[in-house]
């Protein structure tokens, strides 16, 4: 065995006095704090943002709570009294609050498709699908370059690091002339390969969960809220590594020279985390096409307008019951309740367009989780979005939780509205309030690390077979 | 004579080394695939705007009778038609919004881009002709020469070559000229297919605007893999080994084309920040209310206006004028804010452009970036031609909501809001057609990457042509 303990040892100072292994973890050392300070820099710009909007909501809602309470005997104080005890002008344009989607703590590692999606909403009773549907302002460049952040380290910058260790490990030393001099000691060529590709996966690993340490302090995450988060994080990295850990056994067990090892390595490396997803990509959008022409109808204000009042209320009632009050008129003022039985009519025109397009957007990424097996960068990134709450997905929850928090905005004044009775101060008090969950917490890692391991495992055992004969 | 020779000789050997067809079948069947596919999802998106905006001036045509201002709140749409070339480089168009809503008071930002439906995927890429030939091209090009000259080395050619009265740079040239050949072999026929396609889709009746544009692209991509292998040869002459060869190449490949891309636009994008959505549109309704400068609130604004008109009618009160002052009123805001969305968005765009010129700045030192720069822009597919289609719909936009404004101000009086417009009348508005701006326009664009690709080859033949003084050929 210290022969064993000899060579590795041998083989570490040989790595460590080449200058190659000083300079590629400098580059990606460099690569990883630049990935923080570029994680860091997008979030906590949003972060300013979501408080400019809450406090813009907070302005709002506190100013409408005092005019609620105004002395009404003073002439001056009637109209603004007027407009914040007023049911439908709290409700739509003046006392509209925003639905914000959190950046979660991991956030800046892993980006995603915050860049591409809202993440703040303002929503009031107005038809939930004309205000679902904003955009945020982009730079479309940048967009399509996509972001340079702590999982595009891992995924794609990392196993290059692995593949410029390793490539020549055993082939350096048929180039040395050492191979004969290795092979007449006790140890099996099994051990040599294992040990030395071991030896660079502790090495680049140790520099993986230095890095994601240092992420602690420079991102500001509490580990006693978050710490569970982020162990489930560093497990995809490491099984992701382990797996191109796998990817370079199973070449160096062919025993070929350096250069053509670093070829074909490449060449893995080209094949899974470039060319695969994006052939997937043109071949997805070809064989599951989404026409979103169709869309337009969510954003032109078109329908039932035509409709006289009472054509649109009746059904509204008839869905409605509770909302029924004959009694109640609306003399001298502009009659709003067929505005909100008009909301409603749109809402269930589009509902179903909406629903089309969510299930064939969600059927794509089923195609896409299908292919998970062998698309391990995709898995991977997938699996850090997850965690991070930074996917479609997570985007698409939010949209959910945002119609909900739109049924229950509507739910509190609609009843006032038909009534035709006026907000107390003491309602506002009661305002349902828009609280955001994260689905990051409840992610499930397992089936994708599974995935992760057992190409691992098919390809040490490739590896393993080789090497015997 | 004796550089042919050596073109020849590198060309047979490449032709018969199994490697190097297995990898160049591979790259051109991604090739083959690459163009298909994009021309297939190129026609179904292409068509369904076409139709879509066939759709939509329909629905404009088909509207019911109303009073013209309430027309031009119902509004029309605009799809960006797709240009022809963009089935080769997709660029920008699956991350710029595909269509814009025109309607009276408000500039709408295009909506709805393809990104937006788009799996975890869209973060990898598209594989687009351009992608496998602004990427895969240039790495297999480093696998077809990075031992060039190393091997021959090891194997002791050179000095046999020399012994036949070869130099140093008949040596170099003959064999970059050899590789040139093996990778025109490899993309002319993929390139070929495109043409074809191409054409075969207008029944032969491209315009010559297309057809130069395509001719351009296949001369900068020349170029561009010309650079490749004069630098990849160069690097193999200089090297010491094979290894060191291949490593410095590579390095060389995922700095130009997989780190630097990336960190470029992520570091403009940090360096000048744009205001968030919320913020835009808060900016844009002060301006409108205070007025642009701050100093001129709405409400002056529409007293001087009443003045205005006033005066100019000889009457002295609103209901006296012999025409309708709310058409005038309507038309004159509809000037102020196009005033302010042109500032903002305007603001905005020269922000995005200060971003992006990061990349073509860099562009100088590494051609991926300026070739990915120049490729869009022929291509049809770049920030700037999207911007011309908002600019050309956005004047479509003005020019409709004027005249029904215009309209209303004449055909009905003040305050009456009932009196509706025949349906023939909207027949009479013109319909939105969108032309693709021609390709000097796009050069002009795109002067500056043009520039440093050029200045980017000249520096390479001169480093070549000085470096090659000192190279040891044995």
């Amino acid at each position: 065995m210290t022969v064993f303990w000899l060579i590795l040892k041998n083989d570490w100072l040989r790595l460590r006095r080449g200058r190659a292994l000083a300079a590629l973890l400098g580059i990606v050392l460099l690569s990883g704090l630049y990935a923080f300070l570029y994680g860091q820099t997008f979030v906590s710009r949003q972060q300013a943002t979501i408080a400019e909007v809450k406090q813009d909501e907070r302005t709002r809602l506190d100013s409408l709570a005092a005019w609620a309470r105004l002395d009404t005997s003073i002439a001056g104080n009637k109209p603004k009294w007027a407009t914040a005890t007023n049911a439908y002008e709290v409700n739509v344009p003046e006392g509209y609050r925003f639905a914000v989607h959190e950046p979660s703590a991991l956030a800046p590692l892993s980006l995603g498709m915050r860049d591409l999606f809202p993440y703040y909403q303002d929503v009031g009773g107005r038809a939930i699908y004309r205000q679902l549907f904003q955009q945020e302002i982009a730079n479309p460049q940048k967009l399509s370059v996509g972001h340079f952040d702590w999982a595009f380290v891992v995924i794609f910058l990392l196993p290059l690091l692995l593949i410029t260790l390793s490539y020549n490990l055993l082939s350096t030393e048929t180039e040395l002339g050492t191979y004969s001099l290795l092979r007449s000691q006790p140890v099996t060529l099994r051990q040599i390969v294992l040990a030395k590709v071991a030896l660079r996966l502790l090495l680049v690993m140790a520099f993986l969960v230095g890095l994601t340490l240092l992420a602690v302090p420079v991102l500001g995450i509490n580990l006693a809220q978050d710490g569970g988060l982020l162990v489930k994080f560093l497990l995809v990295s490491v099984a992701y590594l382990l797996f191109w850990g796998g990817v370079i056994f199973a070449v160096v067990s062919f025993q070929k020279p350096s250069a053509f090892n670093a070829l074909v390595l490449l060449g893995c490396w080209l094949v899974l985390v470039v060319a695969l997803p994006t052939l997937l990509q043109q071949v997805l959008t070809m064989s599951q096409p989404i026409d979103r022409t169709t869309f337009e109808n969510l954003v032109r204000d078109q329908y039932s307008q035509e409709q006289p009042d009472s054509v649109v209320l009746k059904p509204y009632y008839a869905r409605h019951p509770d909302y029924y009050f004959p009694n109640v008129s609306a003399k001298g003022v502009f009659d709003i309740r067929p505005y909100y039985a008009r909301n409603e009519q749109l809402d269930r025109t589009l509902a179903p367009l909406v629903e089309q397009y969510e299930t064939a957007v969600a059927a794509r990424e089923a195609t896409v989780s299908g292919w998970h097996w062998l698309l391990p960068a995709i898995n991977a990134l997938e699996l850090f979005n997850g965690l991070a709450g930074t996917s479609a997905t997570a985007h698409r929850d939010y949209i959910r939780q945002i119609r909900d928090f739109h049924t229950r905005w509507n739910a509190f004044f609609l009843p006032k509205v038909f009534k035709n009775e006026r907000l107390t101060p003491a309602d506002y008090d009661q305002f349902p309030a828009w609280q955001f969950q994260s689905t990051a917490p409840g992610f499930a890692i397992g089936s994708g690390l599974l995935k992760l391991l057992l190409g691992t495992l098919l390809l040490f055992g490739l590896g393993w077979w080789r090497l015997n004969r | 004579m004796i550089r042919q020779l050596i073109a020849r000789n590198e060309f047979t050997q490449t032709r018969r080394d199994r490697r190097f067809v297995v990898a160049a079948g591979v790259v051109l069947l991604l090739l083959v695939v690459a163009t298909w596919t994009g021309f297939r999802n190129y026609r179904s998106l292409a068509d369904k705007r076409e139709q879509a905006n066939q759709s939509a001036r329909a629905a404009w045509l088909g509207q019911t009778e109303k009073n013209p201002h309430s027309a031009a709140h119902y509004g029309t749409f605009a799809f960006r038609p797709k240009s022809d070339l963009s089935f080769l480089d997709f660029g920008l168009d699956t991350y710029t919004g595909a269509s814009v809503y025109l309607e009276g008071h408000r500039q709408n930002d295009a909506k709805f881009s393809a990104a937006e439906d788009a799996t975890v995927l869209i973060r990898f890429g598209e594989m687009t002709v351009a992608f496998v030939l602004q990427l895969l091209i240039p790495l297999l090009t480093i696998f077809l020469c990075f031992s060039t000259f190393t091997r021959e080395r090891v194997e002791n050619t050179l000095k046999l070559l020399v012994s036949q009265g070869a130099s140093t740079p008949d040596l170099y040239w003959g064999k970059v000229w050899g590789y040139s050949q093996v990778v025109g072999l490899m993309v002319g026929p993929a390139l070929l297919l495109a043409g074809g396609l191409l054409f075969a889709q207008t029944g032969f009746d491209a315009t010559a605007d297309t057809g130069l544009r395509l001719v351009l692209f296949v001369l900068l991509y020349a170029l561009y893999f010309f650079l490749f292998v004069a630098g990849s040869v160069f690097v193999s002459a200089r090297s010491s080994s094979s290894r060191n060869s291949l490593l410095t190449l590579l390095g060389v490949w995922i700095v130009a084309c997989i780190i630097l891309p990336k960190a470029t636009a992520n570091l403009g994008e940090s360096l000048f920040s744009v205001p968030s959505s919320y913020a835009f549109r808060k900016q844009i309704n002060e301006d409108q209310e205070k007025g642009i400068d701050g100093h001129n609130p709405s409400s002056a604004r529409a007293k001087e206006l009443e003045k205005k008109i006033l005066a100019q009618y000889g009457v002295d009160s609103v209901s006296k004028l012999p025409v309708n002052f709310d058409g005038i009123v309507m038309q004159e805001g509809e000037k102020y804010t196009s005033m302010v969305y042109q500032k903002h968005f305007g603001a905005l765009q020269d922000q995005f452009e200060r971003q992006n010129s990061l990349a073509d700045i860099v562009g100088f030192l590494n051609p991926y970036l300026a070739v990915r720069d120049l490729s869009m822009g022929l291509s049809g597919s770049d920030y700037a031609h999207f911007l011309d289609f908002k600019a050309k719909a956005e004047q479509y936009r003005f020019g409709l909501v004027e005249r029904l404004n215009n309209h209303m101000k004449t055909f009905s009086k003040t305050g009456d809001w009932e009196k509706t417009v025949s349906r023939d009348f909207w027949a009479q508005t013109p319909d939105f057609q969108y032309q693709l701006p021609p390709v000097g326009w796009a050069l002009r664009r795109h002067a500056l990457s043009g520039l440093a690709l050029m200045l980017f080859g000249s520096m390479l033949v001169w480093g070549v042509r000085r470096g090659l003084k000192t190279v040891s050929i044995a």
